[in-house]
């Protein structure tokens, strides 16, 4: 029983925040250059940011759970991957959006993998219609036995130029942490 | 005028090579047609391979293979670690299980899954993996007790997976090492294709660019070529001295020279576009112009349009209408007919063409004013000699003294000179225009040089000359010529040479120049030791009128004509005359002459004329107005010893001839009244006694002509007047020796020419030749009633052909009529003979036909 009310106290205090990190979010989104501090997460850290930043929650690193990655503005991307079968819709926050969020100065971004893989890849790849840090698939969230929480899909149907090794690679799941490079 | 046309107009020979060519451009355009389209095929292959070849995720899928070696060794050390030090490290371990079941997965989905599972191992070992995960799952997924029981077993599990994904990562290497082998040979040899291909398109299209640059090359100079034979034929149009004239179908004018503006008067501005009709072709033609044109352009027929030169006339700018000859050709372009005209002006040509006729006309006058006057003269001068000459002859019968015997002699010499003169003169116009024509029958030599000798050697004597004929040994004697003009030739240089002589020696021979089996050129040498002639008159002693001395002293006498006449007659037959003179030691002059050497079979047997005096019951008319004439014949007749009886004039002639039967009439042709042509025909075509009657006609008008009428009119002959006793001795011989006349009238034919010619051809003969004389006279009566003004010496040499073979025939009376014919002179004298050539043609046709035995069939 008291599993259950410290599981019901922190489901509420996880709802609360996460209202909280939205509405901040969502202004700070909307206001693009802001000093304002990112909104603590509520939940279990998906993703860490490292960097030069615009935007942090603390340690000069800005950590996001599932509710603030899923509240940034979603895009959808229908395709379909050498991974998957069929023609799959994946929706998350474009690259783009969230570099945007971050008021990032750099040229590229580290991402790396739960396993410790890692990819770079250029601030040229975060464009509009470009790729998405994935979090759900079909609606259903990823999850980590198939590459979830967090995978970066490319668009691989709509251009030629996304269909390469190049890009494959920097497809990356279970996107783990990001760090901003400036070379 | 040909009507081929300029060879560079003409359709290329090589259309059909063109055909060829157009052939293998065909086959060229669908090679490299082929080659493209196979190049562009092979492109696409190409690209979408190498495409492929870009999202291919083969690198991918071996970094897979070898990742889930990776993980499956973290998750491994995971585990050991976790045995050691349990509980801060489930969540790695969970971690770790999660991470290691991703990789797993990928091998079941999307088309790198498909990729991997193509290795033979994939699928069994993805069966254990999967066999693996499941074991484990619940415990994953469970509380953490559970799960650090279950580590053990885990790690006891995967390290049994880890050789069996390692076989798998390690054949996953020589697998994608292949595929991409096979794959980058695959390219390479599409590549390799795709080149060669692309190498025989760029050879084929250089050649394809080779050719067609050497095409245009041709092209080019062909151009070139054209534009400089067009360049060539404009100025050779422009500077054409005649007229040149291009007209379209409509007959519009196109092309106008500058001969033609120097013709015509327009200026090319003027007349280009117009129609010719408007300009160039006079009035009167213009409906037939338009007419013939319309014509050809639609039937093609040409009466004009490349049939040659034609005359016809045209119009000037100034109005004037004047001759042309012009020639027309039309050329074929691709859509039109084009015509070309030369036209050359030719009012200069038909004005000097008209002076020419005109004057020729006037000489023809002159000419026949000129026989006329020769044949009245010779007429007027003949008579009287006749009479001259007769009477003299007549006297010396008479039982003259000696002195009056040699007065008469003299007498009758000058008589006989001027005789000859009048002969000579006449001889001469008779030669000069071509109407003597030379007797061909056989004569000794020896008897003709005899002859001449005898006839000069009083003159010669009269001189103190002597005169000596010699004949080389290996001339032939007999020969076959006209001797007559020989000895007329030869007497006469030797009378010239005594003239020229005094006290010395005139020498004849005569020599063999060439010879052959049948024939003998002779030269006849007349050689004299007298005066000689300067230099400078021998070119022209043979000149008309030339004498030595013309001045009013005349020593030699002469009208000059003696050697005119030589010349003449020499030439006639066949040979030459020349002399040699020096003056002061003498002349020499020499003619050749080709003569006919006479055989055994060309001689003919010679009647040996006997001497005059027949006897019998033999009875003669004379029809003579001239009372002297009339005498002399009288006693003449006399002295023959044969009777005769006189008619004063032509109807008394035939009253008489009505009355009795003759053996001969002398006719005499010139009378008043009736003259004996006219007494002739009516005694002839009578059905009296003497229709059949040898008639023999008198008459001083030697020529052809007269004695043609005399023969149409239907005397037997004639003799010229004067008529000597020796010749009238020999025509009535003649007369009486002969077969007896016919006693019917045979009309139009002489039947005994008649005979004479079917002895000769054979009476199977006769019939095919009278048939084809018959056709022939048709055939010319058919053509004489279409007789059309123009050509009157086609009609006059027709009538004398026909008339010659008239002759044969004995159609005297046709052969009579057509000399009249052909004498006539003008369209108009010819239209007032033809009814008559008309009735004897016809008269003619039917006689000869039944004589000939052909209307028997």
């Amino acid at each position: 029983m008291w599993i259950g009310t410290g599981h019901i106290v922190k489901t509420l205090g996880r709802q609360i925040r996460q209202g909280v990190a939205t509405v901040l979010l969502l202004g700070m989104a909307s206001q693009g250059a802001s000093a304002e501090p990112l909104p603590a997460p509520a939940d279990e850290v998906l993703l860490t940011v490292r960097g030069v930043l615009g935007v942090t929650n603390g340690d000069g690193m800005a950590r996001f759970d599932r509710a603030m990655l899923e509240t940034l503005p979603q895009q959808t991307v229908e395709t379909s991957t050498i991974w998957t079968e069929g023609v799959n819709t994946f929706r998350g926050v474009s690259l783009k959006t969230l570099l945007d969020a971050l008021q990032t100065e750099g040229t590229h971004i580290r991402a790396t993998a739960l396993n410790d893989y890692s990819v770079t890849i250029p601030f040229s790849d975060a464009v509009e219609g470009g790729p998405i840090l994935a979090t759900r698939l079909n609606e259903k969230t990823l999850s980590k036995r198939s590459k979830g929480p967090i995978w970066i899909v490319y668009p691989y149907d709509s251009r030629a130029e996304y269909r390469t090794e190049t890009i494959y690679a920097r497809s990356i799941w279970q996107l783990d942490r990001i760090e901003i490079l400036d070379q | 005028m040909t009507n081929d046309p300029d060879p560079r107009l003409r359709v290329d020979p090589q259309a059909s090579f063109g055909g060829h060519r157009l052939r293998r451009v065909a086959l060229a355009v669908f090679g490299i047609g082929a080659l493209l389209f196979t190049l562009i095929v092979l492109g696409y292959n190409l690209s979408n391979q190498i495409d492929e070849l870009q999202s291919e995720p083969g690198d991918n899928a071996q970094w897979v293979l070898s990742q889930i070696e990776v993980e499956l060794g973290r998750f491994e050390a995971v585990l050991v670690e976790a045995t050691l030090s349990p509980r801060p490290l489930l969540e790695s371990v969970r971690q770790r299980f999660d991470i290691f079941y991703s990789r797993v997965e990928v091998l079941e989905s999307g088309r790198l899954g498909q990729v991997l599972r193509a290795l033979e191992g994939t699928e069994p070992t993805l069966d254990e993996l999967n066999a693996f995960l499941a074991r484990h799952v619940d415990a994953i997924d469970g509380p953490d007790g559970a799960l650090y029981t279950r580590i053990p077993t885990m790690r006891e599990d995967l390290s049994a997976l880890r050789p069996t994904v390692r076989a798998l990562a390690l054949d996953g290497i020589t697998h994608f090492a292949l595929l991409a082998e096979a794959r980058r040979k695959e390219i390479y040899d599409q590549t390799i294709l795709t080149g060669a291909v692309a190498g025989f398109l760029i050879i084929a299209l250089m050649s394809a660019i080779t050719i067609l640059t050497r095409q245009m090359a041709r092209v080019a100079a062909q151009d070139a070529e054209i534009r400089q034979t067009e360049r060539l034929m404009s100025s050779t149009v422009a500077s054409s001295i005649d007229p040149i004239i291009v007209a379209d179908e409509a007959g519009r004018v196109v092309s106008f020279n500058d001969a033609a503006t120097q013709v015509f008067g327009y200026t090319p501005e003027e007349i280009i576009g117009r129609p010719m009709e408007q300009s160039i072709v006079p009035l009167h033609h213009r409906e037939a112009h338009k007419a013939g044109m319309t014509r050809f352009l639609k039937t093609g027929q040409r009466h004009l349009v490349d049939q040659g030169r034609k005359e016809m006339t045209a119009l000037r700018k100034s109005g004037e209408e004047f001759p042309i000859e012009i020639s027309i050709t039309a050329v074929e372009r691709q859509s039109s007919t084009i015509f070309i005209a030369y036209v050359r002006d030719i009012s200069e040509r038909v004005a000097a063409a008209r002076v020419l006729t005109t004057a020729r006309d006037a000489a023809r006058e002159a000419d026949r004013a000129k026989s006329k006057f020769l044949a009245i003269m010779s007429h007027e001068l003949r008579t009287p000699l006749n009479g001259i000459l007769g009477m003299l002859d007549l006297m010396r019968g008479t039982g003259l003294t000696t002195k009056q015997s040699e007065y008469v002699k003299a007498a009758t010499r000058s008589g006989e000179v001027l005789l000859h003169h009048v002969g000579d003169v006449l001889d001469l116009t008779q030669v000069q225009d071509g109407r003597m024509k030379l007797a061909s029958k056989g004569f000794s030599l020896t008897v003709l040089l005899k002859d001449v000798v005898f006839e000069n050697r009083g003159a010669a004597e009269g001189r103190n000359n002597t005169l000596t004929a010699d004949i080389a040994e290996d001339v032939p004697d007999r020969m076959i010529g006209d001797p007559n003009r020989i000895r007329q030739v030869l007497s006469n240089l030797v009378s010239n040479a005594i003239k020229f002589t005094e006290h010395g020696s005139i020498a004849i021979t005569v020599e063999v120049q060439t010879r052959t089996e049948e024939r003998v050129t002779l030269c006849f040498d007349v050689t004299d030791d007298g005066i000689g002639i300067p230099e400078d008159h021998q070119r022209r002693v043979f000149d008309e009128f030339v004498t030595l001395d013309a001045g009013f002293d005349r020593k030699s006498g002469g009208t000059g004509l003696g050697l005119a006449i030589c010349r003449q007659l020499v030439s006639l037959m066949g040979g030459k005359i020349a002399v040699e003179s020096f003056p002061g030691s003498g002349s020499r002059f020499y003619f050749t002459t080709p003569l006919r050497i006479e055989t055994a079979t060309t001689q003919k047997p010679r009647s040996d004329t006997p001497p005059p005096e027949v006897t019998g019951a033999f009875r003669v008319l004379v029809v003579e107005d001239n009372e002297t004439n009339r005498l002399v014949l009288h006693e003449m007749l006399e002295a023959i010893g044969v009777q005769h009886e006189e008619a004063v004039d032509g109807a008394q002639g035939v009253r008489k001839s009505a009355e009795s039967a003759y053996d001969l009439i002398l006719m005499d042709v010139s009378m008043p009244n009736m003259d004996g042509i006219e007494a002739t025909r009516r005694i002839r075509n009578g059905s009296g006694p003497n229709a059949g009657t040898r008639i023999i006609g008198l008459t001083a008008h030697a020529g052809p002509e007269t004695q043609h009428k005399l023969f149409e009119a239907g005397m037997d002959s004639c003799v010229v007047k004067p008529i000597r006793y020796d010749r009238l001795s020999a025509v009535i011989n003649d007369v009486a020796s002969s077969a007896p006349p016919v006693g019917l009238s045979a009309g139009p034919i002489d039947i005994e020419q008649f005979f004479e010619l079917r002895e000769q051809v054979g009476d199977g003969v006769i019939g095919d030749v009278v048939a084809r004389f018959l056709f022939e006279l048709s055939q010319f009566m058919e053509e004489l009633e279409e007789m059309d003004a123009v050509d009157e010496e086609r009609w006059a040499t027709s009538a004398h052909r026909l008339a010659g073979s008239a002759a044969v025939f004995g159609a005297t009376k046709l052969q009579g009529v057509l000399a009249r014919l052909e004498t006539a002179g003008s369209f108009d004298g010819m239209t007032a003979v033809r009814p008559e050539v008309t009735d004897a043609a016809q008269e003619t046709s039917v006689a000869l036909a039944d004589i000939s035995g052909l209307t028997k069939v």
